[in-house]
């Protein structure tokens, strides 16, 4: 990879590796951090990655420092914590979007990962399976874990509301 | 009849277009009849997230500078070739005639401003003998006035001696001393401002600033010993000073302003 293509990199990518971070970690600073850690690693390596395989790339790299901060804050949180929780809705939701926005942030890392890889990167399977380390089919159920819960959520507080 | 997860399931496959274009078209079907099918339908509809417009602000620190080579041609080649060799037979011819000006300008006040190390030091050679060279201090006034004028007003000054070590910053000071000398100075009484010129002995260890397999040079100690001539010029903030070799064992320093115009010649000695 050359300077100009990574410059391109990160004209492209740094924005959905910033949102990426900032929906997995929910913290401006630490979001910031990560894309700049990702885009210093890709700096450092840019002569074996290509200009092709960038983007899975820089992915994966963003992916690996959110769960290294997730780990070191314990902010991972379980399935237990997200059933447990999904029926103490102290917030007050004013549409659609700010409920299911709520509902991904209960989601566990590993569904909320790739369904953030998904839907807003819109990358297959075996992409997200590269960047996560998972099975195709792995990739699938998280998916479909993750909408089934966020379906089931969204039931729950239209009979709520 | 399928249960609610496999139901799921296929909504979920369909969701993600993962169904054959007739499994597809079985499932609508099921959809339209079915008013419990057609909310899941379209909760799970709801799960497919939109990306939200999130700028990040640090693009341009991340951004590098692009460094290309430019590749020259033979031609260009040739012509670079031809170009450094008549550059490189004219220089001789250039040293025999012009004078050596190997100086540095800069303002006094502080020993970075002093001098900057040019690409020609080497050219003044340092002896690098075991006898220390006399200190030679002098003051002249201004190049504009004339000789006569300078002669009439000109007397000699006994000035007292500063005791004080002068501290000179960073890794010169292992290299190189400044101390104040017993002064005498030959002044002009219009530029009272030269009475107050610090008189230095500069002595630099040659061994540390010159490796023993190398010809002793001025190469290399000047940025050196002029990290302690901010001393000397210390009275002269805001003057304009000029540092060049005088010859193979002294610098002369001539600072210039409004009020006053004066040269002072340091020498340099081997720091024992």
């Amino acid at each position: 990879m050359t300077t100009k293509e990574y410059n391109k990199c990160v004209e492209l990518l740094s924005d959905g590796i910033f949102r990426f971070a900032l929906k997995n970690l929910r913290d401006e600073f630490e979001a910031e951090n990560v894309v700049q850690n990702t885009f210093e690693k890709l700096w450092v390596r840019k002569e074996k990655v290509e200009m092709t395989t960038a983007k899975a790339f820089i992915f994966k790299i963003a992916y690996n420092n959110c769960i290294d901060i997730i780990r070191k804050a314990k902010r991972s949180t379980t399935m237990d914590e997200v059933v447990e929780n999904r029926y103490s809705h102290s917030e007050q939701y004013s549409d659609t979007l700010e409920i299911i926005n709520g509902a991904v942030e209960r989601l566990p890392e590993k569904q909320k990962t790739v369904i953030l890889l998904r839907d807003y990167e819109g990358y297959d399977y075996k992409s997200i399976g590269e960047i996560t380390g998972m099975t195709e089919a792995q990739v699938k159920i998280n998916i479909f874990r993750a909408r089934k819960f966020l379906k089931a959520y969204l039931k729950d507080m239209q009979l709520v509301i | 009849m399928k249960d609610q997860k496999d139901m799921d399931w296929e909504l979920f496959e369909m969701l993600e277009g993962d169904l054959s274009p007739e499994e597809e078209s079985e499932l609508l079907e099921k959809i339209n009849e079915d008013a419990d099918l057609a909310a899941d339908w379209d909760f799970m509809q709801m799960t497919q997230l939109d990306a939200p417009d999130v700028v990040y602000q640090g693009k341009d620190k991340l951004i590098k500078k692009d460094t290309t080579l430019i590749a020259f041609s033979a031609m260009q080649w040739r012509r670079t070739a031809a170009i450094a060799a008549i550059l490189a037979l004219c220089y001789p011819a250039w040293q025999l005639f012009m004078p050596k000006t190997d100086t540095v300008e800069g303002l006094a006040g502080s020993a970075n401003e002093l001098v900057l190390p040019t690409e020609d030091e080497s050219d003044v050679n340092v002896n690098k003998s075991e006898s220390v060279p006399e200190i030679q201090v002098a003051v002249q006034e201004a190049p504009n006035q004339s000789t006569n004028q300078v002669k009439a007003s000109q007397k000699s000054v006994e000035l007292p001696v500063k005791e004080e070590k002068t501290t000179i910053p960073n890794v010169a000071e292992q290299l190189v001393s400044i101390e104040p000398m017993r002064q005498q100075i030959d002044l002009n009484p219009e530029t009272k401002a030269v009475a107050s010129l610090h008189r230095a002995n500069v002595m630099y260890n040659m061994d540390m600033l010159i490796p023993q397999d190398e010809a002793p040079s001025y190469n290399g100690i000047r940025s050196t010993i002029n990290s302690g001539l901010s001393l000397v010029a210390a009275p002269f903030r805001n003057a304009k000073i000029k540092v060049q070799p005088a010859d193979k064992q002294s610098i002369q320093i001539i600072y210039s302003s409004e009020q006053y115009n004066a040269t002072a010649m340091v020498s340099l000695k081997p720091l024992k």
